[in-house]
């Protein structure tokens, strides 16, 4: 997954942060690796990533050499070229090199960086280009065709070397090209690339041929920034913020190249440091690729922590901690910020608190400060936190709730103004801030972990152990706020209001939102179903209490779906048709729209279990036509043809997946959703073998009846559909036991029954059904054959109660589906034969057809008159 | 019998007074405890001001108690309440009977102003307030039991204030609890109608409150549907009315039952058995699903008897359940008036399912179905036939019934149809050849002028 991140990170980024021209290149650049194989740039569904990682590792070694050695090949070749001076060849090796450089690209990342004889012949490209390009009269005799090479490859290659990382390389080998000739990638590290770096953000515009005259100056103004670094981080921020414009200043702040940069800190402020440095480079290694707003430079950091550790003889009140407190929130969110030191700054400040003792007030305000900054410490858009990170602010929130219940008298509300906080005094502390804000942007934290996690891998579940934190954690805070509204706890607040309470309902609504969204999808397996009625009661909380729309419908829907997980299916139909969501579901918000898809298949499948099959079928069928079901129910990016996305909507798309953990079966769903067409449409089909206007039921279901009969032979099923098949060609001719066979054996068992909490119930229902379906389509099929026949020996050949069978043959003819009676002295179904004889049924048909005729002509005349009225309809 | 009775579910949603009738008839048929049921009577007259009642109660529950002080003292105040309100709108009762108010009032009936009231005010210095006070008159006069009165005042309000008045709803409703407890089936019968159309029309309402109004109309509208020779009819029309016709839009009130109150489903079922077949065979079919639907909220055998015959087609337990269903009736105060018309219906039920599914039934297992002797069945079985509604024969020798055979063959079936579509299409040609005729003068006008067209035509060219 690394990889696959690193790719991920470096497509948004740096559409962010280089300009129009370089995001061509990057497109391109794109384009080229899709051409091997999209799966290594683009992020993946889970699944198929673990066999790409299995690739990769099994390669490794042998990969790694021979992308080496076809770059080597082709710098040779270039080199060649150049010197002869045959610009076509050029081009074209050049070509070549960036499509081998972007496909040794992600080995070269294990070896930290770019190779060193890539940046030279890169460079010398780049000067020989230049020098090709100012000799005009060279250029006057090359071919056209030679000379379209040439511009063309100077303004690739210019464009390229732009690109974030190689531009700094390239730059720092034209500073010292002679001894880098024999380094190692990793051991090039300049000091000079602070300035360096900053260099070419000014002169983005500039041509880069004249960038070779520039180290000299580069140097300059970078060893003059350490300096300033040494002795004061605040100033030499203070100075880059104002040499260059404010879009630039956040590119800079996004670029990073750690490797060298931590070698340069080290040198420099080593003593000092060294605690933290230390801490560093145990973190280093797995930070190294996402931490790149990490650690800016050494300076500030240094100066951070001396920023909050007190003189010696100075006092350490409120007021002091405070101070220093507002400074380093002040320095929140600034460039060049270090958030790790940022944290260290808390935690030594709180330390100090608890030392002189200064209360739990200053302590939950710090505490409060630590949460914030660890959860925007990867700020990115669709970053996740790093495990440690997150564990780290799990601990910090659970921290928060302990103290809050402990010490009853805090309150912490949002609707206390920061400077009508109270920190001081016993009786009552006052802060600002809001606890379920917190709670809930932790969990949208962990999804997005889960999300970003291999679904397959160790690492899920590592990851999902934390739900069970996660749970106890919203759990807590939903007694803390129940407990703080029995109390009626009030506070003043500062507006002409008055006093309002601390805990809203509206704030309960939120918290208990919270839990339903954690519970609604667990089955909960102990006796008595407890989470039933918890769900039941904070629904009904929510229904009552709620004043937006949208908690209230995504409530019910919940409730809904834990009906009928827990197979209260008469709840759950009721409630759903209760709360009249069909009605305003189009026009509410995707993840809405994707719970109550969810719910409408759960209820489906709550249906089936309870052998409405009929409803289940409805339920399902939406889901299955147009085989969407895996987007429709957001657990997988459907990746449909002829349909390009673009990045941004793909992004959104994959922001809302759901946790694995979270997903229905897609198999089962088709499984049950199959067999309920089966059960429906089989005597379906039988009962109207002749008619003219026969609908099909299921198309679904039809296409895959269509796709087997293609079939030359008919193999032993494999697949789930191909058993639903074979089943449903054995319930065609009446055979039920070959259909339960199909249906329910080993295989069918493993893949589909068994996910169903009370598998055997619904095996017994389902042969029942099958049994039902089977007698029927058996009567439909062969009822010319008979003219008489006993119910007892229908009953012994669907091992059936004569009751049943009696029950049955009666609905057919009471519906007039079956034209027969019965004899009760003997007990036997007698025929009547009035089912049409092939010419018969013809004969109806063409009736049909010539009422509808009729029809039409009689509303063509009344079209024509322009008058309904105006005849009397005949026979009416 | 107790677990059928519906009074404790039937009682929330009706007013106080109504639940007397039901308490009154529960005490008649002893399936409960009496002390329980004086009590209960007691309990409910505590909010209201039928004082003399009350202690006629409390005597009866503590037989040689003394009357209590504070229902003395109650009465005195309502007395004093009483003369106090009567005074205050004495005035305008005096008013109104006079020869002129009426036609003024008479005549309000018909066009909706203010112009009754103006004209009292004119003339008799009424003024609104007083007509308030009217209203509140009637509430206080209908709590201490004098139901006639409440209802003539009521009719007299109704009669002079806008029909958007505040008060206009509670004034409905009482003037119809009024006529039910006075038995005026009539009266009760009309207002219902002006109830259930006030509710309708007032669009204002938040859907909870509407399905609050239409809970309480339907438990009302009990009392007057199984009192009302019209009534059971419309009880089904008002719950599978718009189902019978083909919009597809569901019925309010059916929906308000299955929400709001399942145990009405027995008097909806119970009204549709006794109703004449013939006429709604598919209410019957749109019931059946309903009961299935509802079965886990509500069943009783009323219910239960419908769902062997029509989904399990279980002979044997329709007609266990049937005679469970002589007790439930029985017991219950809306039912027990139509207990033998119900048991009547139902049998012609069981019989004419059978009779559609079987061929041949022998006679004694029909008298068992139909919980009756073999003689007996017999004769019900002659007559039914004499009457024209069976097409069988019975075979007494052998002591079968054999059906008619009913169905039609598919060349009778192509025969009839097509048979209908010949006259059917001679009428279509006819008709069309008639309009052509009618409009042969015009389209003679038509085509000549065309032709004057086109010879003009080739003159320009």
């Amino acid at each position: 997954m690394a990889s696959n991140r690193f790719f991920l990170r470096e497509g948004s980024s740096s559409s962010e942060e280089t300009s129009d021209d370089e995001q061509q290149v990057q497109v391109q650049a794109a384009k080229k690796g899709a051409g091997k194989g999209v799966a290594k740039h683009t992020p993946k569904p889970y699944l198929e990533v673990s066999e790409d990682e299995e690739d990769v590792k099994r390669v490794v070694r042998s990969e790694k050499e021979k992308r080496y050695e076809e770059i080597e090949e082709i710098i040779k070749k270039i080199k060649h070229a150049m010197r002869i001076r045959d610009i076509g060849l050029v081009y074209e090796c050049y070509e070549n090199l960036i499509k081998a450089f972007d496909k040794a690209r992600r080995v070269l990342e294990k070896d930290q960086g770019i190779p060193r004889p890539f940046i030279k012949i890169l460079a010398q490209m780049d000067d020989f280009v230049n020098t090709c390009w100012s000799d005009r009269e060279w250029r006057e005799t090359l071919t056209k065709n030679n000379s379209n090479n040439l511009s063309a490859l100077r303004q690739k290659i210019r464009r390229y070397l732009k690109q974030g990382t190689l531009e700094k390389e390239i730059n720092a080998y034209r500073e010292r090209p002679d001894v880098a000739d024999e380094e190692v990638p990793e051991r090039e590290a300049s000091p000079a690339h602070e300035g360096s770096e900053r260099d070419e953000d000014e002169e983005d515009a500039a041509v880069v041929a004249p960038a070779k005259a520039k180290p000299q100056e580069d140097d300059d103004s970078a060893s003059s920034d350490e300096s300033w670094d040494q002795t004061d981080g605040e100033s030499s921020d203070s100075s880059i913020d104002i040499d260059a414009p404010n879009e630039e200043l956040y590119k800079k702040f996004l670029k990073s190249d750690k490797p060298e940069k931590e070698k340069s800190t080290k040198s420099k402020d080593a003593a000092s440091t060294k605690r933290v440095a230390k801490q560093r480079r145990a973190e280093a290694l797995t930070e190294q690729l996402d931490d790149d707003d990490d650690d800016r430079d050494g300076g500030p950091r240094q100066d951070v922590q001396k920023l909050v550790s007190f003189a010696k003889d100075e006092e350490i009140t409120h007021e002091a901690i405070l101070k220093k407190l507002n400074e380093v929130i002040a320095m929140r969110g600034k460039r060049g910020t270090n958030r790790r030191d940022q944290l260290e700054c808390l935690k030594l400040l709180r330390s100090y608190a608890e030392k002189q003792n200064l209360g739990v007030g200053i302590d939950i305000k710090i505490l409060l400060i630590q949460i914030a900054v660890s959860f925007d410490y990867h700020h990115k858009g669709n970053e996740c936190l790093k495990p440690e990170t997150w564990t780290r602010a799990l601990e910090y929130i659970e921290e928060l709730l302990t103290l809050l219940t402990k010490h009853e008298q805090v309150q912490i509300s949002e609707n206390i103004s920061e400077e009508a906080e109270n920190l001081k005094k016993e009786p009552d502390y006052r802060i600002h801030g809001d606890a379920i804000t917190i709670i809930l942007k932790m969990d949208e934290e962990f999804t997005k972990i889960l999300q970003n996690a291999d679904a397959h891998s160790q690492d899920y579940v590592e990851r999902l152990k934390d739900e069970l934190r996660v749970c106890s954690i919203i759990d807590r805070l939903k007694l803390y706020l129940e407990s703080k509204a029995n109390n009626q706890v009030m506070i003043s607040s500062d507006s002409e209001a008055g006093t309002v309470p601390l805990v809203q309902a509206q704030h309960l609504c939120t918290a208990y939102m919270c839990v339903i969204e954690h519970l609604y999808y667990k089955y909960d397996k102990t006796a008595g179903k407890p989470s039933v009625a918890i769900i039941d009661r904070l629904c009904k909380f929510i229904y009552a209490k709620d004043t937006l729309n949208r908690a209230r419908a995504r409530a019910s829907l919940c409730h809904v779906y834990h009906f009928a997980l827990h197979d209260h299916y008469y709840e759950a139909r009721d409630l759903m048709l209760m709360c009249h969501m069909q009605d305003t579901i189009a026009t509410s918000d995707v993840a809405t729209q994707i719970l109550y898809n969810r719910t409408i298949v759960q209820l489906g499948l709550c249906a089936f279990r309870f052998g409405a099959i009929r409803e289940a079928h409805q339920a399902l069928v939406d889901m299955q036509s147009g085989n969407r079901a895996k987007e429709l129910l957001a657990q997988g990016v459907q990746m449909i043809r002829n349909q390009e996305r673009t990045r941004d909507q793909e992004m959104k798309e994959r922001q809302r997946l759901l946790p694995f953990h979270m997903h229905i079966n897609l198999e089962l769903i088709e499984c049950v959703y199959l067999v309920s067409a089966m059960l429906i449409e089989i005597p379906f089909m039988a009962s109207h073998e002749y008619d003219a206007r026969k609908r099909p039921i299921s198309k679904h279901f039809h296409t895959q009846m269509r796709q087997a009969e293609k079939q030359p032979v008919f193999g032993p099923p494999e697949s789930m559909r191909e058993h639903v098949v074979a089943a449903s060609r054995a319930m065609k001719t009446g055979d039920w036991s070959a259909c339960v066979n199909f249906l329910i054996n080993e295989k069918m068992n493993g893949k589909v029954w068994n996910l169903m909490p009370q598998a055997n119930e619904v095996r017994k229902m389902l042969i029942d059904k099958i049994k039902e379906e089977s007698l029927r389509t058996y009567l439909f099929t062969y009822a010319t054959v008979y003219d008489a026949i006993s119910m007892s020996t229908l009953a012994d050949m669907f091992e059936l109660p004569v009751k049943q069978v009696y029950g049955i043959i009666s609905k057919m003819i009471i519906n007039e589906e079956l034209m027969a009676s019965l004899e009760e002295p003997n007990q036997t179904v007698v025929m009547h034969h009035t089912d049409p004889s092939r010419t018969q049924a013809l004969s109806l048909q063409l009736v049909e057809k010539v009422f509808q005729l009729y029809e039409q002509n009689e509303k063509l005349v009344h079209f024509r008159n322009g008058e309904p009225n105006f005849y009397s309809r005949p026979n009416q | 019998m107790a677990e059928y009775d519906l009074t404790a579910k039937l009682g929330r949603y009706f007013d106080r007074h109504l639940v007397f009738p039901l308490l009154e008839f529960l005490t008649e048929r002893n399936i409960f405890d009496e002390k329980e049921i004086l009590q209960a009577k007691y309990d409910l007259l505590q909010h209201t001001t039928m004082v003399d009642f009350q202690l006629d109660i409390y005597k009866k529950i503590n037989i040689d108690g003394e009357e209590p002080k504070e229902l003395i003292q109650k009465r005195e105040d309502i007395v004093s309440r009483f003369t106090e309100l009567s005074q205050a709108v004495q005035p305008l009762l005096d008013a109104v009977v006079t020869e002129d108010a009426a036609r003024h009032i008479e005549h309000q009936r018909n066009s909706d102003s203010m112009l009754a009231l103006n004209f009292l005010q004119k003339t008799y210095g009424i003024e609104r307030s007083m007509v308030d006070a009217l209203y509140t008159f009637a509430r206080y006069v209908y709590d201490c039991g004098d139901y006639s009165r409440a209802a003539t005042n009521l009719g007299l309000y109704r009669a002079l204030v806008p029909s958007n008045d505040k008060n206009m709803m509670s004034c409905l409703w009482g003037k119809l609890a009024s006529e039910i407890l006075m038995q005026r089936w009539d009266d009760a019968y009309d207002d219902l109608n002006q109830l259930k159309e006030a509710i309708e029309v007032n669009s204002s309402r938040s859907p909870l409150d509407l399905l609050h109004q239409r809970t309480w109309f339907i438990h009302w509208s009990l009392f007057v549907y199984f009192n009302h020779p019209k009534g059971r009819d419309d009880l089904v029309q008002l719950f599978l009315g718009s189902a019978t016709s083909s919009t597809n839009q569901t019925n309010a009130y059916l929906n308000t039952l299955q929400t709001a109150s399942p145990h009405l489903l027995r008097y909806l079922a119970a009204a549709v058995i006794i109703n004449p077949r013939k006429k709604n065979e598919r209410t019957l079919k749109e019931l059946v699903k309903v009961i299935q639907q509802e079965s886990y909220a509500f069943r009783d055998p009323i219910t239960e008897f419908l769902e062997c015959l029509y989904v399990h087609f279980d002979f044997d337990g329709a007609q266990q359940k049937l005679r469970d269903c002589t007790a439930v009736l029985n017991n219950d105060f809306f039912l027990i008036g139509c207990t033998d018309e119900f048991m009547e219906n139902a049998r012609l039920l069981i019989f004419e399912t059978f009779c559609r599914i079987h061929h041949c039934i022998t006679i004694d297992m029909l008298a068992e179905k139909l919980n009756m002797g073999a003689e007996e069945a017999e004769r019900w079985i002659v007559n039914l036939i004499r009457n024209a509604s069976l097409d069988a024969r019975i075979d007494s020798q052998k002591g079968i019934v054999v059906m008619g055979s009913q169905a039609l063959s598919p060349y009778q079936t192509v025969i009839e149809k097509t048979k209908n579509l010949f006259n059917r299409t001679q009428m279509l040609a006819q008709n069309s050849e008639k309009k052509r005729d009618t409009n042969a003068n015009w389209s003679n006008y038509q085509t000549q002028q065309a032709q004057a067209h086109t010879t003009v035509v080739p003159v320009v060219d």
